[in-house]
């Protein structure tokens, strides 16, 4: 690469508003596109969170290392924020991403620019609060809206066609403004505090989360299972939103303090930054925690593949994949998406539709490979052990003998839903 | 990564992608605006002429150390799916160190397994600075050294030191 | 030596081109089985030392790759890129004395073998052959080169850029340049010419990049080091020309060879090619060129004195180098009045073949004082060479 090329980047920048330090993409290094927001708290690019993601064992926080096994959706409401403070740098990075995507041959979630703001308003209970663009006309340039946004079906069979020209959409007429009705939460529809974001990609303040009696997080817009446990405040939007309403924000604070007490959960989930950025020394791979969901004999790991719905990468357990989708990334779902029968275009615009068939893919024989590692004597194929050298080389320290973990395939997820502190 | 993971007998649909490198390209840029405006102490580096994935580093010995005195070259080269996975770090100036092997590699864990995509090339400098202050004798590549460095500091510190005058001046 | 008791003679075999470059080896540097140093008692011819290089490549041609000081004989191997300092002895020995390349001391590389490390066996050594560390030579100069500009700039953002622009960019030539040429300064220092791999086998090297360095083999340190464009550089050059003619303390006849230094006629003529020179710095990589000096390559011959006779310098000069033989008579003709032609050569074919045609290459060597010169001439075609010995009428 030569000197034009580096000018080419400060250039791009120089022309671009300035970034807030706090909106720069801890990967590549640039504004935050698609965002996704970690269940730690720190936020990445769609791509860069999803290349960031091991395929064959859990995946961890660039910045924590906090460990996670679902890939999340793209926060949309941060989306919508980002391309309004900082419109022109986000216009650039929509551009740029799109020509990575037409290289790469897969393409990430593509929005309807005018039509998902009233989404937030209007989902109900509809499966996920995005359009999806059809991919055809996205490839032409995704600023002209064709108006193409595909009915989004909601679990309850109801179609709900999404309308263009919102109301709402005035402030889209001023830069950098904006207002309230942007950074609402899911739940209460006030100014977030403390924000919290599901892996769906929904944003709730962190008190108006509920716990289901089974500990478990349900999103209530789109009733999507959030994996873990519930996830840690997302501290660059709340200062942002403490910076940016500050009148709003401390009489939201002033109003959830007596609550607080109450729902006790989490006031030390919050992942502080200084901690995330001093743990790199850090012995994260100390076996406790680096217990290999392989380990256990029986548990089938789809290597690279990929949940549509949950975003479980790679998928453990049951794995059902789409005969008739013939995009490269392929459609798949884990065994719980498809009993509760989660029909959602995937990860990747892919077009699966409800028609498409699904098939149980048998799973590949991996306790016999994982145990012809351990004991070092694989008497398979010489193809298998190519994969295993590959793969496992790096962490077959950590390997754990196979009597420890007899437990079925959620051991990871038991693991995980404790609170890290 | 890549997709021909699949051999055991996966499809090879998958989410497996590969990273492009016009975005590899760009990161490395960036990173490299953000050293040249913010470079660690005794530490500098820059691409070896048009490679922008073949760079080289060099660390003044800090003072209070060994090393002190010496100026050590580094070979960094950069995957092409950066920052996804670690550079590769080499020594090109001999070191007595116990987290260097005899071929100039660098073995830190964060150059391995705990390598992050939020890691830069400024972080790496000065993680490798500080291995000369504080070398990790719990992880060492040349045993034999940490045991010198645990068991007889100041016989470690007078080698270190010769090797520095002899080969990093 | 003092007394000229000894002669230094060379033998080789032929060069084999495109050789492997295997062991360390330089790449695209052709090798030579066998290299002889024979160190023979001039007075009854008798072989004392020997010192064989085998698959090496040290250009003989010219003393280019050789230069003798006093008693000590630097002879550069191009194809390992080491220069041996060896000593003559009084007792007719040849004395390894150091080899400067990929280290710098003598026991350095005995200091890193009672040193090897254990390593950790359970962590596979990565495969990284051929990308070892650089030269203790290379290290001295990168870090002599580094630490020039780091403390030519004190504000650390500019320092960095510097450094980016005028280190790194440049760092893998530096890396990949190779050791050309050496000449002894004095005892201690070496001029060192660094340049390409072409360059370093082929004869006109002007258009390849290329640098000089002065290295302390004492101290093991680089002290000073300049582009082969340099101002700098040139101006010692014009200046001091007589200290880069490092002569032998002992060898009287050499403290007169006549230089744009000493003599106020060569440095006329320096100064007259200086004016005619297009540009400047195109004129300077031309006269820097001649760096380092070829051992004995000046005739300390009075007839080269540019103060006692003047001559064409297209046809004769006190550089030892073969040129093409032309018809034209080599005449010097006095200084002092009358100006008459004092000593005339003929180098046409005397001797020879009469046929005239054929190209003849031919090089003329002058007795340090008497008036009488040998010339060799030889043919392009292995003919054996005319020698011919001319005297004064």
């Amino acid at each position: 690469m030569d000197n034009q090329t580096v000018n080419n980047v400060v250039d791009a920048d120089a022309e671009s508003e300035d970034i807030s330090e706090s909106f720069l993409c801890c990967i590549c290094l640039d504004l935050l596109y698609k965002p996704i927001v970690l269940s730690c708290g720190h936020i990445s690019c769609f791509w860069c969170v999803h290349k960031s993601m091991s395929i064959i064992y859990k995946s961890h926080c660039p910045i924590c290392r906090h460990t996670y096994n679902h890939f999340p959706s793209i926060c949309l409401m941060l989306h919508l924020l980002l391309s309004k403070i900082n419109p022109i740098a986000y216009k650039r990075r929509e551009k740029q991403i799109l020509e990575e995507e037409k290289t790469m041959g897969s393409f990430s979630p593509q929005f309807d620019s005018h039509s998902c703001q009233p989404l937030l308003d209007h989902m109900g209970n509809s499966a996920q609060s995005f359009t999806i663009v059809n991919e055809s006309t996205s490839e032409g340039g995704i600023h002209e809206n064709n108006g193409t946004t595909i009915p989004v079906q909601s679990s309850g069979g109801t179609v709900a066609i999404m309308e263009k020209n919102s109301p709402k959409n005035k402030l889209n007429g001023n830069r950098k403004q904006i207002a309230v009705t942007d950074v609402l939460c899911s739940a209460c529809k006030q100014l977030l505090i403390h924000p919290v974001a599901l892996n769906c990609g929904h944003v709730y303040c962190e008190t108006c989360i509920i716990k289901q009696t089974d500990e478990k997080i349900r999103c209530q817009i789109c009733l999507c299972l959030n994996p873990k446990g519930c996830p840690k405040v997302c501290l660059e939007l709340d200062r942002l939103l403490e910076e940016q309403f500050s009148k709003e924000y401390a009489l939201r604070k002033d109003a959830i303090q007596p609550n607080k007490v109450q729902s006790n959960h989490e006031s030390a989930t919050t992942c502080s930054m200084e901690a995330g950025k001093l743990g790199f020394n850090a012995s994260f791979l100390s076996t406790g925690e680096q217990l290999p969901m392989w380990a256990d004999p029986r548990s089938k790991i789809y290597f690279g593949v990929g949940c549509d719905y949950c975003g479980m990468y790679p998928i453990i357990g049951d794995r059902y994949k789409c005969k008739d989708c013939m995009e490269a990334v392929g459609f798949d779902l884990c065994g719980d998406c498809y009993n509760t029968r989660s029909k959602l275009p995937g990860r990747f615009n892919q077009k699966h539709t409800q028609e498409h068939k699904l098939e149980l893919v048998k799973p590949i024989v991996i306790h016999n490979v994982m145990r012809g590692l351990m004991t070092g004597q694989l008497e398979d194929g010489s193809s298998a052990l190519i994969l295993a050298n590959d793969i496992f080389a790096p962490v077959s320290d950590d390997v754990q003998p196979q009597e420890n973990t007899s437990n079925t395939d959620n051991i990871i997820e038991e693991n995980e839903s404790e609170p890290a502190s | 990564m890549n997709s021909s993971i699949g051999v055991g007998g996966m499809p090879a649909a998958s989410w497996v992608s590969t990273t492009s490198l016009s975005a590899s390209g760009k990161r490395i840029q960036r990173e490299m605006v953000e050293l040249n405006s913010d470079p660690p102490p005794d530490c500098s580096a820059g691409p070896k002429g048009d490679n922008l994935y073949s760079w080289v580093s060099t660390i003044i010995g800090p003072s209070g150390t060994p090393y002190e005195g010496g100026i050590f070259f580094l070979d960094i080269i950069f995957p092409s799916d950066y920052p996804f996975k670690p550079p590769k770090v080499i020594f090109k100036t001999r070191i007595y160190h116990c987290n260097v092997d005899s071929a100039g590699n660098v073995w830190l864990d964060i150059l391995k397994d705990s390598w992050s995509p939020a890691l830069t090339i400024t972080k790496v400098l000065l993680a490798i600075r500080s291995m000369f202050t504080n070398p990790h004798t719990y992880s060492p590549i040349a045993l034999d050294i940490a045991h010198m460095y645990l068991a007889d500091r100041a016989k470690h510190d007078e080698l270190a030191a010769e090797w520095t005058l002899r080969f990093a001046k | 030596m003092e007394n000229n008791q000894f002669g230094l003679f060379a033998t080789a075999t032929a060069q084999i081109h495109d050789a492997p470059a295997n062991g360390g080896a330089i790449q695209g540097v052709p090798f030579i089985e066998k290299i002889t140093f024979h160190l023979v008692r001039l007075e009854d011819g008798v072989i004392l030392d020997e010192k064989v290089f085998h698959n090496d490549f040290i250009n003989l041609t010219n003393n280019m790759g050789v230069f003798l000081y006093d008693d000590l004989l630097a002879i550069v191997s191009l194809r390992y890129q080491t220069i041996h300092i060896l000593q003559i002895r009084e007792s007719g020995n040849l004395v390894d004395v150091r080899a400067i390349g990929s280290f710098c001391h003598e026991d350095d590389e005995l200091f890193l073998n009672s040193n090897s490390q254990v390593e950790n066996s359970l962590q596979q050594n990565l495969p990284n052959q051929g990308n070892f560390f650089l030269s203790g030579i290379k290290q001295r100069l990168l870090s002599f080169i580094f630490r020039g500009i780091w403390n030519e700039e004190t504000d650390q953002i500019v320092r960095i850029q510097c450094l980016k622009k005028k280190f790194y960019f440049h760092f893998q030539d530096y890396v990949d340049l190779i050791i050309w040429k050496v000449q002894f300064l004095d005892r201690h220092h070496l001029l060192i010419k660094f340049g390409s791999v072409d360059g370093g086998v082929s004869r006109n090297a002007d258009q390849h990049p290329a640098f000089f360095a002065v290295y302390n083999m004492e101290t093991t340190e680089v002290v000073a080091y300049y582009q082969n464009s340099a101002d700098e550089l040139y101006f010692l050059f014009e200046q001091f020309c007589d200290h880069f003619h490092a002569t032998s303390r002992n060898s009287m006849y050499m403290n007169f060879i006549s230089s744009h230094s000493n003599n106020i006629h060569a440095l006329e003529q320096l100064r007259s090619i200086k004016n005619k020179a297009g540009s400047f710095s195109q004129f300077v990589k031309k006269i820097l060129a001649s760096l380092p000096f070829s051992c004995q390559s000046q005739s300390p011959s009075p007839y080269f004195d540019h103060s006692l006779f003047r001559y064409d310098e297209k046809l004769i000069s006190a550089t030892d180098r073969h040129r093409q033989s032309t018809d034209h008579p080599i005449k010097f003709i006095s200084r002092r009045q009358p100006r008459t032609s004092k000593f005339k050569i003929k180098p046409g074919p005397e001797a020879g073949s009469m046929d005239g045609r054929t190209k003849r290459i031919s090089s003329f060597l002058f007795h340090p004082f008497l008036p009488l010169a040998l010339s060799i001439q030889q043919t392009l075609f292995l003919q054996p060479a005319v020698v011919n010995i001319h005297f004064r009428r």
